[in-house]
C-alpha cells in the first residue's frame, strides 16, 4: 500500500476519475456490452439506467475490476482497476449474498476495512470506530448488534452502503442500492450519496427510478448493450433517448443481441 | 502409566485435534453448502487409499494419504466437469461420482483381501473408522495435519468469512480470491482424508458437518459458530474414541457420529437460533394472540352499533362466542381467563362477557387495522370486494401500529371500508 491516497498518480489538473474506452464484455459466447466509451470526472454523481439485461451490472463489475473485458479498457485515475484496489468501493446487489450467513450488522460493515488491513491482520478498535462512523452516516448505528437476517430490505441496503463507506474509497460503484427500499432508507441513502459527492468522491449508481435520477444525479449513462448516450442529466434525459434506451429494437445491435438471447434460452 | 503415555495420549490428542479441525472445516463446508460435495470427496478418496496400499504393499499413511488426495481431487474435478459440461445437474453428478468411486474402492479392497491375511489386515477399518488400529506415528501425523488446518483457519479467519459471505467484494478489496477458493477446497480434502482414519469413508463428513450445524444453531456470529463447532467436534471425538476403547470391537466412526448426533438433537430442540422448541413456543403464542384478539373483536362487533349511538354495552354470553369462534369450550374458557387477567374483559352479573375500557380500545384497533387493510387491497391492489375479508382476517393480527399509520397515510385517512362500514378511529 504505497501511495495509499493515490496522490502520486494524479496531476493537479487531471480530474478524470473513471475512463472507459471501447469496452466490450462477454459472458461466454454472449456479448453483453459493446464498444462502450465514456469519461467520468471526479466528484460526480452518475446514474446508470437501462432495461433488464442491458449490461448495467456487467459495466459496474468491469469498472470495479471483477470482470475482464474482451476488448478495450477501464482506468481508475489513470490505472487499471486491479492496480487501484484500495480506491474502489463496491456495493453489490442485495440478492447476491446469503443474508442467513452468521454475521451481525457490525461484522458486515467491518468487512469494508479488510482491504486496508491486508492478509492476516485482524480488525481492532480503529476498524470498529470506522465501522460505527459508517453506521452513523447511514443512520443505523442502533442496529449494530442485530443479525443481518433480521433487517428490512432498506436496512440491508444501508448496511452494504456503510460497508462501502468503511472502505474509504475514492470511487464508488453501487448496484441498485435503492431496490426494495422504504422511504426512510431512500432518504438516508440519498443523503449519503450527496455527502460523498461533496467530499469529492465519484459515485456511479445503477438505478431505476427516473424521477430520482433527474432530480439528484449530475450525469446519466443510458445503456442498452451499447452506450445510448452519456452526459449531464438535464441534457441527455430526453424522451428520444429514453425511447431508444427502453424501446428495444431500435438498431441492429440490439436486434442481434435479442436473437442471441433467445437462442441461449 | 507408561501404557497411558504410549497409546492413550496419542489417540486422545489425535481425536481432540481432528475433532477441532473437523468442526472448523465442517462449519465452512456447511456455510458454503458443500456438505454433499465433501461427502463425494471422501468416497472418491477411498480407492486412492487402497490403490496406494496395493502399489507399495504396506500401510504407510503418508503414501496412502497422497493416493487418497489424488483420487479425491479427481472425484471433485469430475463432479464439477459433469455439472459444467453436461446436462446432468449437480445432485446427480455427486451421486454418480460418490457411488462409482466408492464401488471401485470396494472392488480394489476385494482384490487386496485375496492377499495373505497379515499383509492386508485392517484395510476395511477405513470403511467405518477404527482409531485404535492406527499406528502411533500415524497418530502424530494426523494430529499435526489437524493442528495445521486449525491454525490456518484461525489465521485466515477474516478472509474466509468474507469469502463465504460475499467473495466478489473480497476481490474488490484486493484479495486474490482464486487462492482462497483453491485453498479452502484443499483444506477440506485434506481434513476429510485424515478424518477417514478415525471416522471412516462413509461417516467422516457427517462427523464434521454435525458440529458445524450445532455451532450455527447456537450462534449468529461466525466467530462463535466456529468456536462452538470446534469444541463440539473435539468433545465428540474424545467421547467417541473413549467409548470405542472400552470395547475394542466397536468402530470409532459411528460412535463419534452418534455422540455428536445426540448433541445435535439436543440443539435442534433447545437452541437459541432456530431451535424447534423455541419456534414451537413462538407459533403457540401467535395462535393464542390470534384467538384472544378474535374474542375481543367479536365482543366489539356485536356492540358496534349500540356503542356508536351512545348506548350501554351489552354483555355477550359464553355460548355465543363458542359458536362464533369455532373453538372448544375448554380453549375458549382458557383464553377468556387470560383476557380477564390482562384486564381486557370483565363479567357482568349474569355471567355475560363485557369488554373493559382497555379491551374496547384494543378491539377498536384490531377492527381498524382489518378495515384499513381491506380498503388498501380494494383501492390499491384492485381486488374485488369478495376477496378482501379472509385476507384481512389474517393480516389484522400481524400489522403493527406503525404499519397502521403508514396505511392510513397512504390511503389518505379513509372514513369507510369498501363494504361501507365505518373505520373506527381514536377520538
Amino acid at each position: 500500500m504505497d501511495d495509499f491516497f493515490g496522490f502520486a498518480g494524479i496531476k493537479k489538473d487531471s480530474r478524470v476519475a473513471i475512463e472507459v474506452h471501447d469496452l466490450t464484455v462477454s459472458y461466454g459466447r454472449r456479448a453483453v456490452l459493446y464498444n462502450v466509451d465514456f469519461e467520468i470526472e471526479e466528484g460526480q454523481l452518475v446514474a446508470v439506467i437501462g432495461p433488464n439485461g442491458a449490461g448495467k451490472t456487467t459495466l459496474l463489475k468491469t469498472m470495479a475490476g471483477m470482470l475482464k473485458p474482451l476488448k478495450g479498457w477501464v482506468k481508475i485515475y489513470g490505472q487499471p482497476p486491479h492496480k487501484r484496489r484500495g480506491w474502489i468501493g463496491y456495493v453489490p446487489q442485495k440478492e447476491s449474498v446469503d443474508w442467513e450467513f452468521p454475521a451481525t450488522v457490525l461484522d458486515v460493515v467491518m468487512m469494508g476495512t479488510y482491504g486496508h488491513l491486508g492478509w492476516f491482520r485482524r480488525p481492532g478498535k480503529r476498524e470498529r470506530d470506522i465501522a460505527f462512523e459508517a453506521l452513523r452516516e447511514v443512520g443505523i448505528e442502533n442496529l449494530a448488534d442485530r443479525h443481518i437476517s433480521e433487517l428490512s430490505g432498506g436496512q440491508q441496503q444501508r448496511t452494504f452502503i456503510a460497508r462501502a463507506l468503511a472502505q474509504k474509497a475514492r470511487v464508488y460503484f453501487m448496484d441498485e442500492p435503492f431496490a426494495g427500499v422504504d422511504a426512510r432508507s431512500e432518504e438516508a441513502i440519498l443523503s449519503v450519496l450527496d455527502k460523498l459527492k461533496h467530499q469529492g468522491k465519484t459515485v456511479v449508481v445503477v438505478h431505476h427510478d427516473l424521477y430520482t435520477v433527474s432530480k439528484f444525479f449530475d450525469s446519466v449513462i443510458l445503456l442498452n448493450l451499447v452506450l445510448i448516450d452519456y452526459g449531464r442529466t438535464s441534457e441527455v434525459m430526453t424522451e428520444e433517448n429514453l425511447r431508444r434506451t427502453y424501446g428495444g429494437r431500435i438498431d441492429l445491435v440490439s436486434k442481434i443481441a435479442e436473437i442471441v438471447r433467445s437462442r441461449d434460452e | 502409566m507408561s501404557d497411558f503415555g504410549v497409546i492413550v495420549l496419542p489417540v486422545m490428542l489425535a481425536s481432540v485435534f481432528l475433532g477441532l479441525a473437523g468442526g472448523l472445516v465442517g462449519s465452512i463446508t456447511l456455510l458454503q453448502r458443500r456438505s454433499l460435495f465433501a461427502d463425494a470427496i471422501s468416497h472418491a478418496a477411498f480407492p486412492g487409499i487402497v490403490l496406494a496400499f496395493l502399489i507399495i504393499g504396506k500401510r504407510e499413511m503418508l503414501i496412502m494419504t497422497l493416493g487418497a488426495f489424488l483420487t479425491g481431487v479427481i472425484g471433485a474435478y469430475a463432479v464439477s466437469s459433469i455439472t459444467k459440461y453436461s446436462h446432468i445437474k449437480q445432485d446427480a453428478a455427486l451421486g454418480i461420482i460418490l457411488a462409482n468411486f466408492y464401488a471401485f474402492g470396494v472392488v480394489l479392497l476385494g482384490v487386496a483381501q485375496k492377499m495373505p491375511v497379515s499383509f492386508q489386515s485392517g484395510l476395511n477399518n477405513y470403511l467405518v473408522g477404527q482409531i485404535v488400529a492406527v499406528l502411533k506415528n500415524d497418530l502424530w501425523f494426523m494430529t499435526a495435519v489437524s493442528l495445521a488446518v486449525s491454525i490456518i483457519v484461525f489465521l485466515f479467519f477474516k478472509e474466509i468469512q468474507l469469502f463465504i459471505f460475499d467473495k466478489y467484494t473480497l476481490e474488490v478489496l484486493g484479495f486474490k480470491i482464486s487462492y482462497l477458493d483453491i485453498g479452502l477446497v484443499f483444506l477440506m480434502v485434506l481434513t476429510v482424508i485424515v478424518g477417514i482414519y478415525t471416522s471412516g469413508v462413509v461417516l467422516v463428513v457427517g462427523s464434521f458437518v454435525i458440529p458445524g450445524a450445532i455451532g450455527r444453531l447456537w450462534s449468529d456470529k461466525f466467530t462463535y459458530m466456529l468456536a462452538i463447532a470446534g469444541f463440539v467436534g473435539a468433545v465428540s471425538g474424545v467421547v467417541g474414541v473413549y467409548i470405542s476403547s472400552l470395547a475394542p470391537r466397536l468402530p470409532t466412526g459411528p460412535l463419534i457420529v452418534v455422540v455428536s448426533g445426540i448433541f445435535l438433537l439436543f440443539s435442534l430442540l433447545f437452541a437459541s437460533k432456530g431451535g424447534i422448541i423455541k419456534e414451537f413456543i413462538l407459533i403457540k403464542s401467535m395462535k393464542r394472540k390470534v384467538t384472544e384478539e378474535n374474542i375481543i373483536k367479536h365482543l366489539y362487533l356485536v356492540n358496534e352499533e349500540q356503542l356508536d349511538e351512545g348506548y350501554q354495552q351489552l354483555g355477550v354470553p359464553f355460548t355465543y362466542l363458542l359458536g362464533a369462534l369455532s373453538t372448544t369450550p375448554f380453549r375458549l374458557n382458557r383464553s377468556l381467563k387470560r383476557l380477564a387477567r390482562k384486564g381486557y374483559i370483565t363479567y357482568s352479573d349474569n355471567k355475560a362477557i363485557v369488554l373493559s375500557e382497555k379491551g374496547y380500545e384494543e378491539a377498536r384497533g384490531i377492527v381498524r387495522r382489518h378495515r384499513l387493510w381491506e380498503t388498501y387491497l380494494f383501492n390499491r391492489l384492485s381486488l374485488p370486494d369478495t376477496h378482501l375479508h379472509d385476507d384481512a382476517e389474517m393480516v389484522e393480527h400481524l400489522l403493527t401500529r406503525e404499519d397502521e399509520e403508514v396505511l392510513d397515510k397512504i390511503l389518505n385517512f379513509p372514513k369507510f371500508d369498501p363494504h361501507g362500514r365505518k373505520i373506527p378511529r381514536e377520538v
